[in-house]
This record gives C-alpha cells, structure tokens and sequence, in this order.
C-alpha cells in the first residue's frame, strides 16, 4: 500500500480554550474587532488623524509662514486676500498659525501623556501594590511634589534650558505625573483586596503577574479616563502660562497663546479667538470621546 | 482608636511632609537669578547692602533657612519684601477668606453637579442623554476660564444686567467684586465649570465599573429599584476613585483661581501665588508655598479618612502579605 | 453595610446643607447689599450708571492695576503709591497742569546769586491731627530718605544737595547734609552745584515732610511701620485716606486740616485695585470707573467702536534699544544703526501701538523742554542729520560686516522678558530684522527680574528698555549713559559725552547748560549708543462727568482741581 501525500489532510490546530496565552492574543484582537464595530471610536479617531496629518501638512504647504507680518492688514475678517482665517493683530495669517499652534499642542499634549502614562502607571502600581510603609513614604514624595509651586519649577527651568516648548512640557512633566499616580495607586489598593486578585495570589501568581494580568486590565478603564484629562490639562497648563506671560517663544504659536486675546479682542474680531478656541473644543471632544470608547471596548468588565 | 491612631499617624507624617516642601521650595526660590529689589532703574551698591541687611539677606543661605524656620515655627512669617511692613501673615489672612469661599462655592458646584451627571451618564452609557450630558462635560474641559470668564463677564454681567436694569430695574449680574450674589455667580460657575467636567467624568468611568458587577447583578434581580441600587450599592464604590481627585482638586481650586479672581477682580490668594514668584518676594513665597502645601496636605489626610469610612476594605497601614 | 448607607447619607446631608447654607448667605448678602446703596447714595459703589450719575454726588472711582506698595514717602517708588500720596501729602511746591511750578507748602522762596543755596518759607499749615508742618518736618524726611539703614531706593534722587551723596554711602555723616532748618518755617538747603531743575524735583513725593514724633511712634518690633496704614500716617495735603483695605481699595476722604480745605472738590476718591484691563473697561463701561487707560491696541480699537473719546497725555519716557557695546559684535557702530534703522518705528505705532505714541529718533522725550520755545527733542532734532530711513539700513549693515571683517552676521540673540507690551514690540522688530537685514534673531525670553539680572550683567546683545523723564530736564536721563553709571547696562563709554555731562553739571548759566546737554545727546545719537523706538503715550478714557482731572508726564493723576459735574 503506498501512502500518497494526498491522503494525507493537514488537521488545523484548535488552541485550547483554557491557555492563558492564546487568550491574551484573542483579547487584542477582540478589542480590534469591537474598535472597527464602534462608530464614536473610529469618528473620533478620524478627527484626531485629521487634525494630527493637518497640523504636519498645512505649515509646509502654505504660501504663508507663522511670522510673516503686514502691518497695513492687521485683523482682517475671514477670507480676505487669501487668507482663510483672517489675520492677526500683526497681520500674520491665522490660518497657518492656527494649524501651526495645533501641532505645538499636540506635542506638547502627547509628550505629557507619554509621561503620565510611564512614571504616573509605575509608580501608583508599584505604590498601590506593596503599600504599608513603601506606599507611605511614596506618597508623602508625591505631596511635597505637587505642592511645590509650579511657577518656580518653570522659571527656573526658563532660566537654565532654553525657554519654549521643552521646558513647558519638562515643567509639566515634572508635576504632571502625580495625579496619575493618585489614581492608579487609589484603583490599586481598592482592586488588590477583591476576591479574585486574592485568589490570584493564592493561587502563586507573582507581584508582576499580578500587576499585569489581574490589575492592569481592571484599572484601565480609570487610566484611560485620566489619560483624555490629561490632554486638556496639559494644554491648559500651556495656555495658562501663555496667559502668565511664560508660554512658548514668540514667534510660534500654539492653541494657548492663540485663545489669550482678550475680551476687548473677541469683542471686536470673534473670529482670532473662536477659531484656535474651536480648534481646542474640537481636539479635546474628540480625545473624550475616543478615550471613552476605548475604555469601553478595552474594560474587561464592559465585555460582559 | 485604631482608626485614632492611624490619624495621628499621617498627622505627623504631614508635618513632616510640609517641612520637606518649606525647605525645598525655600532653596529653589534663591536659586532664581535676580533679587526683589531689581528694577528697571539700579539701585546703587550701598542701597542695596542696606536692603539686603534689613531683611537679612546678607547672611548666608543656610542661616537664612534656620532663622526662617525657626520664625516659622513661632508662627511669624516675616514680612513681605515688596510690601515693605506688611506682615506675610497679614496679606495671606486677608485674602484667605476670598478665596476660600470661592473654591468651597466653586467644589460644592462642581462635585454635586459632576456626580449627579457623571451618575447619569453612567446609567444612560451610550445613548444620546449620555452623548449630551459628556458633551457639556467636554465643553468644561475644553474652554480655558479666561475665555469663559471673559465671555460670561461681557454677555451676563454687562449685556444681559443692562437690559435687566432698564427692564426691571435691576442688575442680574456684576462685572466684578465679592460682595453678594449678582457678583458671585459667575466667578463660581467659571471655576467649577472646568472642575465639573472632570469630577463628571470621574464619576461615569467608575460607576461603569460598578455597574458590571455581579452584587449588582444580584440587587436587580432581587427586584430592587433603580435608585435604591444607585443609593445603597453604587454610590459608596462609585464615588471612590472621585474622591481620589477631590482633594487635590480643592487644594488647586483654592489657589489656581488665578485666572477667575484676577477677571472678576477678587482680591483672593490667586494672585500672590503668581505675583510673589514673579517678583521674586522670597517671603511670601515661602508663606504661599506654606499655606498652599498645609492645605493640600490637610484634603489629602480628609480623602484618607474618607477612605476608610467609605471603603473598610483598605486595611489602615498592615502590610499584606 | 448598614453602618455605611448611613454614613453616606451624613455626608450627602451636609453636602446640601453645606450647599443650602451657602444659597442663604447669599440671599441675605445681597438683601444687605441692595439696602446699603440705596441708604448711601453718594458712595457710587452700585455699578449701574445711572446713580453713579447722580447730581450732587461728588465721590469718583479711579483704580490702579497694582496695590501702593508702602506710602512711606521716604521710600516710596511704585506709580500707584506715588499717585496716592501726590493726592493726600504735598512739598514745597507743587506742578499746575501745565507743569509749571506753583507754591506748596512753601509760600516763597528765595535763591541765590550762584543758584547753589535756596531758602524756603513755609505758609502756615497743619497735620491731619492738627500739629503744624514745619521746616525740621523737611529736614528730618529727607535726611531719612537719605539715611543708609533705611534703604531708600530713591535716595540718589536727593544727591544734588550737599554732603546728601556722601551721608547716603556711608563715606559722611547726618549732620554734614546741608539741609537745615533756620526756623519753625524756613527751611535752607544747599546744594553741591547750580542746579536748574532743583525746584521742579521738589514736587516728588520723595521730598515730602514727615513728623518726626508721629514716625518715631510707628516703630514696632524692629521696623517700622510708617505709611503700612491708614492709621500709620499723617496728612497734610487736600486728601486723607479714610480706608485702606489691602489688594482691594483705597478711599480718599477731604481733609479738613489742609489749609485750603476748599481745594478738594471731589469730597470721596475711591481707588480700586484692578489688575486686569479688561476688567477696568467693563468696569468702565458700566459707570463703576471714572477713568480707564487703554493699554493694548484691542482695547484702544474697542473704546473707538463704543465712540469713546480717546485722550492722550505723553507719559514722558522713551522706549528704546539697548546693546551691548563691549559686545564683538555690536561694539560696531554701523552694525548698530543697520539694527536700529530697519525698524520702521512710524508703521509700527501706528499700526500696532496705537496708543499714539511718537516715533523716536533721539533719545530725551520730548516732554523735556529746550530752548526758544522748542522742546529739547526738537534742539536735538534739528542737528541730527543721520539718514534714518529703512533703505538705508542694509548698507549700515554691509558696512559694517565688512569693518569687523567678517562675511556674515553670526548669530544674534535678542534679550527680552515676558511681559505682553515688551512681547509684543519684540514679535514686531524680529520680524523688521528679517525682512529688512534678512537676519533671523535667537530670542531669549526670561522673566523680569532675570532678565534684569542678565542685562545688567552685560550677558546680552541687544534688549528692549525704557526710561523716564521724572522731571523736565535732560538730566533726569542723559547720565544712564556716563561711564560707571550703575544704570549703564549699555556698557558705553565716551570721555567726550562724560566731559559734557560734567561740564554741564557746574554751569551757571542755563541757556550754555542746555546747550551742553543738547550736544551731550548729539554724541550718543551719533554713535548710535542706543535706538530711540517711541516716546510713550498713554491713551485713556474718561467719563464726561469728571473735569479739571490732570494727567500728564510729571503728576501722573493728579486730582488736585478735578470736580465731578
């Protein structure tokens, strides 16, 4: 009898159901697959996309740069003279400047959320999970951290590095962290008491194992929530101190410096503040609502 | 009197706390260059030892940190460098009550309004009424005050208390000041409104979470009504994770109204904590810097004592094995 | 579980009587409120326009951006605590509108044949607690002001009297201060050299008496507490203060012991603190201001749309240039006038100050007065020929590129500080640089008192200053730019401007004097030590109600004659 290959039918390889590995792999894929299903998500994705490729392409293409001047032609109303947005009180096209300042904040926003993402997740996780006396002293450092007065962490940091968009994001990053931390080491210590963390750990899991699989996944849903807070905080804290007088070099502009016009200025010419202001509105709905989403797609509990 | 002890336990670790912060805060601000006394006219070298002995700046740093201290602890604050005889004490007392009833006016705002939406956008999770209610939320944390202030102080307190005052012959709103409703309103709602949004939010993503537990699972199919099951088992592991935020929220909004007393013209603390940095005020920094930690420190031993009436859970100071 | 529903109810029950208890309060207040203005009318406080309109009602609201710092006038040196005291103390003379010098409280005086010693005699006036002002009440005030420990920023001021320099630096003694008094009310004081504009400076409330006894009581525990207060101070002008509250306001009341009680005609000034301009115009447009300065060019543009009428005094300082002149770089002179001339100062008041500020070619303001009816400006003026224009600019530069022997700039960094008019001027000048040089600036932003520290630590190329005439004479500027000056940030030095200035400085006759000076600025102007950008001009606006109100470069706001209609 001979064998011929044809005989031979390749069996695919059911995974089992109950190994933990190939779960994981399911869980991301899942997500994907609920994310491509979730219409908000994807809509506040594209606007993210939209305003991310925008504020990159628009400064290059434009035929006007950030700082280009006519003081003959100062304040023009929209769509005057080519330019789409009007100008500004130097007579720079605010068209260019709006998107031009929607890119300085996106950086500065993604820069602060990657810092509150890493040492805020850490250290709360780290805080949370052992507790007692490591947690204490954790947390005391995180007090003297954030009432530390802001401006004088800026200033001195204007005053060593070069002033502008690194030394606002560096002076955000320093105190920013904290309330990440706050929130992570708060979710910690209420989900490491529940029964199935407990049951975890009889079981012989490891600190990390735990952090990761049992933790991590539960907190999330909070984290995501304070990440889209985040955003707007750190832009705010940009547009706060453009309002102070400490935000980035002239003559950049970001959607703080833009928005700080004044009464006197809305009053007279709306639309060189409800422009970068509408920009904000947008930039921020959409991080809400993407984050939201997500949160609702990646919580293990909202899978139920 | 375990709960008493634990309480005395994070007293004294707040004092400690607060001395770090003091003596760091105390050592940042002399590293700035530049002095109180610059302006654009020098002053001659002679007037400026003089200055410098009056206010004991001539001695060197860590003997200006002792003395500091030692004063402090004694409750004298020095006086303010720029307010030449003003104590530090004085202006900060003076300004305190503002302020303090601003951020009390401005917390209880927000944290009632946040919950109940945040509560109602959690039971709603999905459809347009949660769509609606995140939407305003989302406009909280999308205006920056100074615009909101601004447009509020144009629109309602000039436009609109005009027209009342011809029509009705009085004046909904004021443009400034804190002396009584017409002035309050809107300083408040300009504070709490970004503050609103946060706690809102807060509120939703938790109550998420407890939502899709199985207790609760459990009460509805007891047939439990709705707002006996928000009452009794939501509320209470809900609220957890906002009180978290709380704490440092009031701490923030007692001194980063900045922005509001400064448009409404509030003569609160907002301003020295910027004004004395700019000014380079070493004084009322420290003084500030004191004020401001003490309080921070204070809403974040009160959230630590929620906690634990709120959630026995947290076991007070053992380590888990 | 129990235990815990019980809790939460507590804490949600105190959150709405917390809540509820803040509603009362409110209510209440405002009951409160609404009787207080309609039992005081006079006191303007209601914000409608329409009482503060009252007839009959003579009480005003002026604001300042800034609380006085201390209205101890021997150290006083912030515009709002100068304002406040010009209102409520006087000197020996004092300024009319016109800024001319009219008797104080000295009713005459005589000078002598070398203009060198001035003998004043004192009228008859008292205290607000009724002690007559006299002569020792001068000496002791400006021997204090002069006196090392207390550290008066505003004691050089004083230098032109004898012996003053020294007993301030501690090289002389109290008694050597050649400022005495001869009588209860004549007072004597002698001066180093002939000194034209002695008795114009006399108007600074630096000169003001102070009562020996009553400031001797306000010592406490070390210091002394002299003008913290306004039970801590003694008046002896038209106003007295009635009500200090800190950060927040000061109310001027008349004084009934000024000895022309009849001169305050607005019987209560309110001085409100507002920091923010915006806030000032509001308050303005609501009737709860009598006067608002118009700081940026969006406000000027709003008052115009509102049809306000716009008024402009010239505020007497000189916004200018600064560079380094040690610097490898700007130590060239053409490479100094490319810099200052590719600024077109004309587009740029027009367009982006608009407060009507004046372009600036020359560096004294033209509040100074010269000769033959012409303003010192216009004696400098008409001797600089320079050619100024923008065209010009890029051959300076090429010129002097090829001086210093190199085939481009390098970089150039541009010091400024983060205020918004300084911000402002420097996103405009950056970009004339650009355009007209083609030279991209690195600028460096720092906070005020560092960027003080920087410049004056000749760390910088070029920077944005200001300065002001604070009484009509070039003097009063002119010498930031001697060698040695501790206001020299310039680092300039020219033996022929200093033999000037010192020759000048013992001149007798005024007309020669000036002359000197004029051919002192000519020198700086030349080589173009500094780039005048503007003289400044203050815009602001005011209710028609209030009259007679002066506001001009030497006495700031002054209420001396204003009456409310």
């Amino acid at each position: 009898m001979e064998f011929s290959k044809e005989l031979f039918v390749k069996e695919s390889y059911e995974p089992d159901s109950q190994d933990v590995e190939e779960k994981s792999i399911t869980y991301w894929q899942n997500v994907w697959i609920r994310f491509k299903r979730n219409k908000m998500a994807i809509g506040s994705l594209a606007i993210i996309i939209f305003m991310i490729l925008g504020c990159i392409i628009i400064p290059i293409v434009s035929p006007y740069t950030i700082s280009e001047q006519n003081l003959n032609a100062v304040n023009q109303g929209m769509f005057k003279d080519g330019h789409i947005f009007g100008t500004d009180s130097f007579g720079r096209d605010l068209f260019v400047r709006v998107w031009y300042g929607t890119r300085i904040s996106l950086i500065i926003a993604f820069s602060a959320v990657a810092i509150n993402l890493i040492i805020g997740v850490i250290y709360g996780g780290i805080s949370g999970y052992l507790g007692g006396k490591t947690d204490e002293v954790m947390m005391r450092i995180v007090d003297v951290v954030i009432s530390i007065p802001h401006l004088i962490i800026v200033m001195l940091l204007m005053v060593i590095l070069k002033p502008g968009m690194v030394t606002i994001i560096l002076a955000y990053a320093t105190v920013g962290w904290t309330g990440m931390a706050r929130v992570v080491r708060g979710q910690v210590l209420h989900l490491k008491e529940l029964d199935y963390v407990v049951a975890s750990r009889l079981l012989g899991s490891g600190a990390l194992r735990i952090i990761i699989k049992d933790l991590f996944p539960n907190a999330m849903g909070v984290i995501m929530v304070h990440l889209a807070l985040t955003i707007p905080r750190a832009i705010f804290t940009e547009a706060f101190l453009s309002y102070i007088g400490l935000g980035v070099q002239i003559p950049l502009a970001s959607l703080g410096t833009l928005v700080t016009g004044g009464s006197a200025a809305f009053r007279l010419y709306p639309h060189v503040i409800v422009i970068p202001a509408l920009f904000m509105c947008i930039l921020m709905l959409a991080f809400n609502v993407f984050s939201d989403s997500l949160r609702n797609i990646i919580d293990p509990k909202m899978r139920r | 009197m375990e709960t008493f002890r634990y309480i005395m336990k994070k007293l004294i670790i707040s004092l400690i706390t607060l001395w770090v912060l003091v003596t760091i805060t105390f050592f940042l601000m002399h590293m700035l260059p530049g002095d109180p006394f610059l302006g654009e006219k020098a002053i001659s070298e002679a007037t400026k030892e003089a200055l410098y002995a009056k206010y004991g700046l001539d001695k060197p740093l860590v003997i200006q940190y002792l003395t500091y201290l030692g004063n402090a602890l004694r409750g004298d604050f020095g006086e303010s460098l720029v307010y030449s005889g003003q104590p530090v004490m004085k202006i900060l007392m003076s300004a305190f009550p503002y302020s303090f009833e601003l951020g009390l006016y401005s917390l209880l705002f927000a944290g009632l309004a946040g919950i109940i939406s945040g509560i109602f956008s959690a039971l709603h999770n999905g459809d347009k009424k949660d769509a609606i209610a995140m939407f305003i939320a989302a406009i909280g944390i999308s205006v920056p005050s100074f615009i909101l202030g601004s447009l509020l102080q144009y629109y309602l307190a000039i436009k609109l208390s005009n027209w009342s005052a011809v029509h009705f012959g009085y004046q909904l709103f004021a443009v400034e000041g804190w002396e009584n409703a017409a002035q309050k309103i809107i300083p408040v709602f300009v504070l709490g409104f970004g503050e609103l949004a946060v706690i809102s939010r807060m509120t939703k993503a938790s109550f998420l979470d407890v939502i899709g537990q199985d207790y609760i699972k459990t009460a509805k199919a007891c047939g439990l009504s709705k707002f006996q099951i928000i009452k009794n088992h939501m509320l209470r592991n809900g609220i957890m994770p906002v009180i978290t935020v709380l704490g440092p929220m009031a701490a923030s909004i007692l001194t980063g109204a900045f922005v509001v007393e400064n448009i409404f013209n509030i003569p609160g603390l907002g301003k020295h904590f910027i004004n004395s940095i700019q000014a380079q005020d070493y004084t009322m920094i420290a003084g500030t810097t004191i004020l401001y930690g003490s309080f921070l420190i204070a809403a974040n031993l009160l959230v630590d004592i929620a906690y634990i009436f709120i959630d026995p859970g947290i076991k007070l100071g053992k380590k888990n094995a | 579980m129990k235990k815990m529903k019980q809790t939460m109810k507590q804490i949600i029950s105190l959150l709405l009587v917390a809540f509820l208890l803040a509603g009362c309060t409110k209510v209440t207040t405002e009951g409160n409120g609404t009787a207080d203005t309609s039992g005081t009318s006079d006191t303007a406080d209601t914000g409608n326009g329409n009482t503060a309109e009252n007839a009959g009602s003579s009480s005003a609201n002026f604001y300042f951006t800034a609380e006085p710092a201390q209205l101890n006038s021997t150290l006083v040196y912030d515009v709002p605590s100068q304002d406040v005291l010009r209102a409520c103390e006087e000197g020996l003379i004092r300024l009319n509108e016109e800024n001319e010098i009219v008797e104080g409280l000295a009713a005459s005086w005589d000078v002598s044949e070398d203009g060198k010693e001035y003998t004043f005699h004192l009228r008859d006036a008292n205290w607000s607690d009724g002690t007559p002002v006299t002569a020792a009440d001068f000496v002791f005030a400006w021997k204090l002001v002069l006196k090392p420990e207390n550290a008066s920023t505003e004691a050089e001021s004083l230098y032109v009297i004898t012996g003053a320099k020294e007993y301030n630096q501690g090289e002389g003694t109290e008694a050597d201060v050649k400022v005495e008094a001869v009588d209860e009310k004549t007072l004597k004081v002698e001066l180093a050299n002939p000194t034209p504009y002695f008795l114009s400076t006399l108007a600074d409330p630096t000169y003001y008496p102070v009562n020996q006894e009553f400031y001797e009581k306000q010592e406490s525990g070390g210091t002394n507490l002299y003008g913290t207060d306004a039970d801590r101070l003694l008046y002896c002008g038209p106003w007295k203060i009635d009500d200090w509250v800190h950060e927040s306001k000061v109310v001027l009341v008349k004084n009934e012991e000024y000895y022309n009680p009849e001169q305050a005609k607005i019987a209560q000034i309110n001085l409100l603190i507002v920091a923010d301009p915006n806030t000032a115009y509001n308050m303005f447009s609501n009737g709860e201001l009598d006067m608002v300065e118009l700081g940026t060019a969006d406000l000027i543009n709003l008052a115009q749309s509102d049809n306000q009428d716009l008024l402009t005094f010239c505020g007497g300082s000189t916004t200018f240039m600064a560079f380094n002149v040690q610097n490898e770089i700007f130590k060239n002179v053409n490479i100094r006038k490319a810099f200052s001339y590719a600024i077109d100062r004309q587009a740029f008041c027009d367009n982006v100050l608009k407060n009507g500020s004046v372009p600036a070619t020359t560096f004294v303001s033209s509040v100074v007065d010269g000769l033959e009816g012409k303003t010192f400006q216009e004696m400098v003026q008409a001797e600089f020929t320079d050619d100024t224009s923008v065209a010009g600019a890029k051959a300076y530069l090429e010129k002097g590129l090829q001086e210093l022997g190199l085939t481009e700039l390098p970089q150039v960094t541009f010091l400024i500080d983060d205020r918004e008019s300084i911000k402002t001027q420097a996103t405009v000048y950056q970009e004339y640089w650009k355009q007209n040089l083609g030279v991209d600036m690195e600028v460096i932003s720092q906070p005020y008192k560092t960027k003080l520290e920087t410049q004056y630590a000749g760390r910088y190329m070029i920077t944005i200053s200001g300065w002001e005439c604070s009484f009509n004479d070039p003097i009063s500027i002119l010498p930031i730019f001697q060698t040695d000056n501790g206001n020299n940030s310039m680092l300039y030095s020219n033996g022929e401007f200093d033999n000037l200035l010192e020759q000048a400085s013992v001149e007798t006759d005024p007309d020669k004097r000036l002359q000197m000076l004029k051919d002192a600025e000519l020198v700086l102007m030349n080589d173009c030590a500094v780039a005048p950008l503007y003289y400044y001009y203050c815009t602001y606006i005011l209710q028609p109600r209030v009259k007679g109100l002066v506001r001009n470069s030497f006495n700031d706001l002054d209420f001396y004659n204003a009456y409310i209609e």
